[in-house]
């Protein structure tokens, strides 16, 4: 018995949405080979497209440079695809009304409230152990460096003179970022093809890392008069200051509004 | 009218742990494993009797009913173990669970009796499973002997299997081969024709008779006149040789299922540190994930239970405190040994017991590991188990309530608006399209890194405007504010009201923090930093 032609119609249109769907199943797929984008342009297109899995990448700079706010653009970027992404906040920092208003699903991010800075590393190391994830960032900015019942091997970093802006070592003597630490680290980040974004005061992933990015604090900017004043924004820059992926130098100013976070924008 | 089914043909596999007693002890603790070993009966307290040998006790002549000086003797480096009961019942539910993992009708033919034993009684246990139906899971018969064979190897015991038509024909072929022995259908009375009778078990008095009658192998016995047999041997006799002629009917009676995940170990000395019962726990935990992993179980919690020393337990504590019994929670249900051990460890180190601990015996409570289907359009991510593995270990870590997805509570004070919610990702919407490429100005949101607790500084105001603040985490003069901003919270609840006046700082360090000053603390001039704009 020969079809009729509105069966055949319908099934030719069940075909093109069932090829649409594997096509975009394989492009999703190519993605996860390659970048999570960060949505910043000018880091995304100096990094070739954005954070590599696989890989480390460092974010680096001074306190108030916004580097928990392009963590959150990051983490908003990993979830674009539909993927899991997760935060091991090693100051227990996060907000989450700031994470969503940076655009994150809240129920697709797993939060990892460390204690300390050791803690933050081997829930990374297990995070990336058990796989899954797109992007794993590791927050240490201000993460207290605690004494543990079993601490990590932690021989002091090798300071890697050239980079002026960038210092090596943690601020405090004490460099918990062995090498030993981000090999490894580095190991489960290929295996589990997760982009890892390291944000710390200072850089201490070295050449572990595919690339440093180091953000650089611009102003703040004020609104209003008197009792009715505001924080507006806080401008702060990107800067590509080492890379394995590309030429450094790239630069990007980006701008960071209040308007809802602050104590004055809930007011 | 419904066809009626073909029935099919009996099939019972008999897995046979010879030495339940060695086995036990060494699945307690593997060090054991090879070594001359010998199992002592406690009950007496001077020239305690040899209940158990290993193979390599035996090779040196040691045997059961010897005392221990004996043995010594002849085994100069013998290893005794007293005879510890938790352990064997740990070993027999271990046992009985490789069965339900393959049927669930199981008979537990044999155990060592909990009383007492004569050094003579056979301390194997013995454990009989139908295997009818399994065909559509094993391509033969040999793959499910197999198999048996070596899950109970994973659970730590060295057995026999024999699988045959009835559950004494198989036992009788376990104890024959040594390792696996399948007996085809049809073919028991040839099989067992060549074997001792001895193999049979018979009682004393049976297996003299027959002795007297010239009758030494199944086969000769099978060739007796059956009304003869029975004439002259009784029901005993009828039965040996039935089983020796392959007619015999023993037909299986199951255990109604027990779903208690148990382990437990008695300690050779008090032990009273956390270190020592971490190690000693380890191997119960190994233990128990292995049970459970063969029931397609995950424990959701897990009780570990300690037998204090009585000589160390304070006469004036209450009745019953011999125990120390505590409840591990695990934020997702695991058979991952590492993780709940690190959570029963990480229990003990915070609380340790009160007195030397003389047992320990863990107890899991299961729970199946999050059933879900992975969808062929879904972006990868971690699988349910082990996403449940990794929230449990995560959990080990930095402690409960601090692993999950962030949750923004209904609430005032930006410290009771932060939650943490179970991570349970559904399943992902559909791929939003590829970010639209911003212009550089393109203002994205300011987050807040929060300091918790805030931190304590003093500031000092002019005009009520604040000028300077002073705190380890920063200090500097104010170049620039906004507020103040009053936020109050709880104020219909007795005790939990909060009001504060927040402010928005910007220090000459460059960074813009979150003060805030609170109203209702005792003493005047309460201010705190709540956190910097990052």
């Amino acid at each position: 018995m020969a079809a009729s032609p509105a069966r055949i119609a319908e099934v030719l249109a069940g075909l093109r949405a069932q090829t649409a769907r594997l096509g975009a199943a394989a492009e999703a797929r190519a993605v996860v080979r390659g970048v999570v984008a960060t949505g910043v342009t000018a880091i995304d297109e100096a990094l070739g497209g954005g954070l590599p899995r696989g890989r480390l990448t460092e974010l680096v700079g001074a306190r108030g440079s916004g580097r928990l706010s392009l963590t959150l653009a990051a983490l908003a970027g990993g979830q674009g695809r539909g993927e899991l992404v997760a935060l091991v906040d090693g100051a227990d920092a996060l907000e989450p009304a700031a994470a969503l208003d940076a655009g994150v699903a809240l129920e697709r991010l797993l939060w990892v409230r460390a204690r300390t800075r050791d803690e933050a590393l081997l829930a990374a190391d297990r995070v990336l152990d058990a796989g899954g994830f797109a992007l794993v960032v590791v927050y240490l900015v201000g993460a207290e460096q605690r004494r543990q019942r079993k601490p990590l091997p932690v021989p002091l970093p090798v300071p890697v003179p050239g980079s002026p802006s960038v210092r090596y070592g943690n601020g405090n003597g004490n460099g918990n970022g062995s090498g030993r630490v981000w090999t490894r680290l580095r190991e489960r980040a290929e295996r589990s093809r997760a982009a890892v974004l390291v944000v710390d005061d200072a850089a201490t992933v070295g050449s572990f890392a595919a690339a440093t990015l180091e953000a650089v604090r611009g102003g703040a900017r004020w609104v209003g008069r008197g009792p009715g004043r505001l924080l507006d924004r806080v401008d702060a820059a990107v800067v590509v200051s080492r890379s394995k992926l590309g030429p450094p130098g790239a630069r990007s100013v980006v701008s960071l509004s209040a308007d809802a976070k602050s104590s004055s924008g809930r007011r | 009218m419904l066809p009626s089914l073909p029935s099919l043909p009996s099939r019972v596999a008999v897995v046979e742990v010879p030495s339940l007693l060695v086995e036990a002890a060494r699945r307690a603790d593997p060090a054991l494993e090879g070594a001359p070993l010998v199992i002592l009966d406690e009950a007496r307290a001077v020239s305690p009797l040899v209940l158990a040998a290993s193979d390599e006790a035996r090779a040196g002549g040691v045997a059961p009913g010897m005392v221990l000086s004996q043995a010594r003797a002849l085994v100069p480096e013998l290893i005794a173990r007293g005879r510890s009961r938790a352990l064997e019942r740990s070993a027999v539910e271990a046992l009985l669970d490789l069965g339900a993992s393959f049927s669930p009708r199981v008979e537990l033919v044999h155990a060592p009796p909990d009383e007492a034993m004569r050094a003579i009684e056979r301390p194997q246990a013995t454990l009989a499973v139908d295997v009818s139906d399994l065909g559509r899971l094993f391509p033969s018969e040999g793959q499910i002997a197999t198999a048996l064979h070596l899950g109970a190897r994973r659970l730590g015991l060295d057995a026999r299997v024999g699988l045959a038509r009835d559950k004494v024909t198989a036992r009788v072929a376990a104890r024959a081969g040594g390792g696996v022995t399948v007996v085809p259908a049809g073919r028991e009375a040839p099989f067992l024709a060549r074997l001792p009778i001895a193999l049979l078990d018979p009682s004393d008095d049976v297996r003299d008779a027959l002795t007297r009658f010239g009758v030494r192998l199944v086969g000769e016995l099978a060739d007796l006149p059956a009304g003869g047999v029975a004439l002259r041997l009784g029901a005993e006799g009828a039965r040996l040789a039935e089983v020796a002629r392959g007619e015999a009917a023993f037909p299986l009676v199951p255990r109604p299922e027990v779903a208690r995940f148990e382990e437990a170990v008695e300690l050779e000395w008090p032990v009273d540190n956390t270190e020592a019962l971490g190690f000693a726990l380890r191997r119960l935990v190994d233990n128990l994930m292995a049970r459970l992993a063969c029931r397609s179980l995950a424990a959701s919690a897990v009780t570990l239970t300690c037998a204090l020393d009585p000589a160390f337990i304070d006469v004036s504590a209450r009745a019953g405190a011999k125990l120390d019994a505590r409840t591990v929670a695990i934020a997702a249900p695991t058979r991952d040994a590492q993780t709940v051990w690190q959570l029963a460890r990480a229990s003990l180190e915070s609380t340790p017991p009160t007195a030397p601990v003389t047992a320990l015996a863990l107890v899991a409570t299961c729970g199946r590991a999050r059933p879900a289907q992975l969808g062929l359009f879904d972006p990868p991510g971690p699988s349910p188990d082990k996403l449940a593995t990794l929230i449990a270990r995560l959990a080990a870590l930095v402690g409960d309530g601090r692993v999950g997805a962030p949750e923004l509570r209904d609430a005032h004070i930006p410290e009771r608006m932060v939650g943490v919610a179970t991570f349970s990702p559904k399943p992902a919407p559909a791929p939003a399209p590829a970010p639209v490429p911003d212009s550089v100005s393109a203002p994205r949101a300011l987050a807040l890194h929060a300091y918790r607790p805030p931190v304590p500084a003093t500031v000092r105001c002019d005009r009520g405007a604040p000028r300077v603040v002073e705190s380890p985490r920063a200090a500097g003069h104010v170049v620039d504010h906004a507020g103040p901003f009053r936020l109050r919270d709880a104020w219909w609840q007795s005790g939990g009201e909060v009001t504060r006046d927040y402010y928005d700082v910007e220090l000459s360090d460059g960074a813009v923090y979150r003060l805030f000053r609170d109203l209702l603390a005792p003493t005047p001039d309460a201010w705190f930093i709540d956190g910097v704009y990052e």
